[in-house]
């Protein structure tokens, strides 16, 4: 009877440290430990494209919205649509993995879960740009 | 004395007890977990009452606890139904004593400016359109998730 307290004891034990084969794997944890929050703030001409490059460190989460849109001249919100894009910098320019039309908004988008590395974010005219905008973008990213 | 039943049980429960702690990341700890569900009211009103001086602007702070629509709403301008003031929604910059704006407006009490957003941090902005004489005060009915 002893002995079989005795393995029961055993059996705990070994089941709590994980001995017993489960041949479990750890799900991957995306979120994000220490967020980084980066504002790229500029001016949008017509035709014009300016980008900002940020570096990543860890494999989590990156956030993009493009929140703030503004009359440059009058600081009044406006709801021209721009290309947002996301990619990688190639030499003067951001080479885009993902582009779209928005307009500024507090809800992000573009989301991705990135490798840590190098990446940039672009705001670009579309052809709808009539007079200098003011722009806010919001990266996240750890 | 332990019988043998006893016994048996007691080797039963040892052998059990850490799955059903949850405390085993093994193949059974999914289903034996305990859940707990926190419940938190949302959306929440905040109200937002200030003066304004005359040429002058107000900042607030607004936190998202969640995904969901932020809307701030001028309750009321001075004593006056006409009077128009500046009401302006976005993101703090990155010193956080400016806000960007991705709504904007001017309006007299009962302008209203609404978005979706993520969880995080926002914030709304009251200011003179140049129309004030005096000190005034203002209230703004902040929604958010």
């Amino acid at each position: 009877m002893r002995r079989l307290t005795v393995l029961g004891l055993i059996l705990s034990a070994c089941s709590a440290a994980g001995c017993l084969g489960s041949g479990t794997t750890t799900p991957v944890d995306y979120t994000i430990v220490s967020p980084v929050t980066e504002i790229f703030q500029g001016t949008l001409d017509a035709k014009g494209a300016p980008f900002y490059s940020f570096i990543t460190g860890n494999p989590d989460p990156v956030r993009v919205t493009l929140a703030s849109l503004t009359n440059a001249t009058t600081g009044a919100a406006v709801s021209t649509n721009v290309t947002l894009g996301f990619g990688v910098p190639d030499g003067t320019t951001c080479k885009t993995t993902f582009s779209v039309t928005t307009t500024g908004a507090l809800a992000s988008q573009y989301f991705q879960v990135a490798t840590p590395g190098t990446y940039c974010v672009i705001v670009a005219d579309p052809g709808t740009v009539t007079t200098s905008l003011a722009f806010a973008v919001r990266i996240i990213h750890s | 004395m332990i019988t043998m039943h006893r016994a048996r049980l007691l080797l039963l429960v040892c052998a059990l007890t850490p799955f059903a702690a949850g405390c085993d990341n093994g193949p059974l700890a999914s289903t034996t977990a305990t859940t707990t569900t926190t419940t938190t009211t949302s959306p929440v009103t905040e109200l937002f009452s200030s003066q304004l001086a005359v040429g002058g602007y107000a900042f607030r702070s607004i936190t998202a606890a969640k995904a969901g629509t932020i809307s701030v709403t001028l309750t009321s301008a001075g004593t006056s139904s006409t009077l128009k003031m500046g009401l302006g929604l976005g993101i703090p910059d990155s010193t956080g004593t400016t806000c960007l704006f991705t709504r904007s407006t001017e309006t007299a009490a009962g302008g209203q400016l609404s978005a979706t957003a993520d969880p995080g941090n926002y914030c709304l902005r009251v200011w003179d359109l140049g129309t004030l004489t005096t000190t005034t005060p203002f209230t703004v009915t902040i929604v958010r998730p």
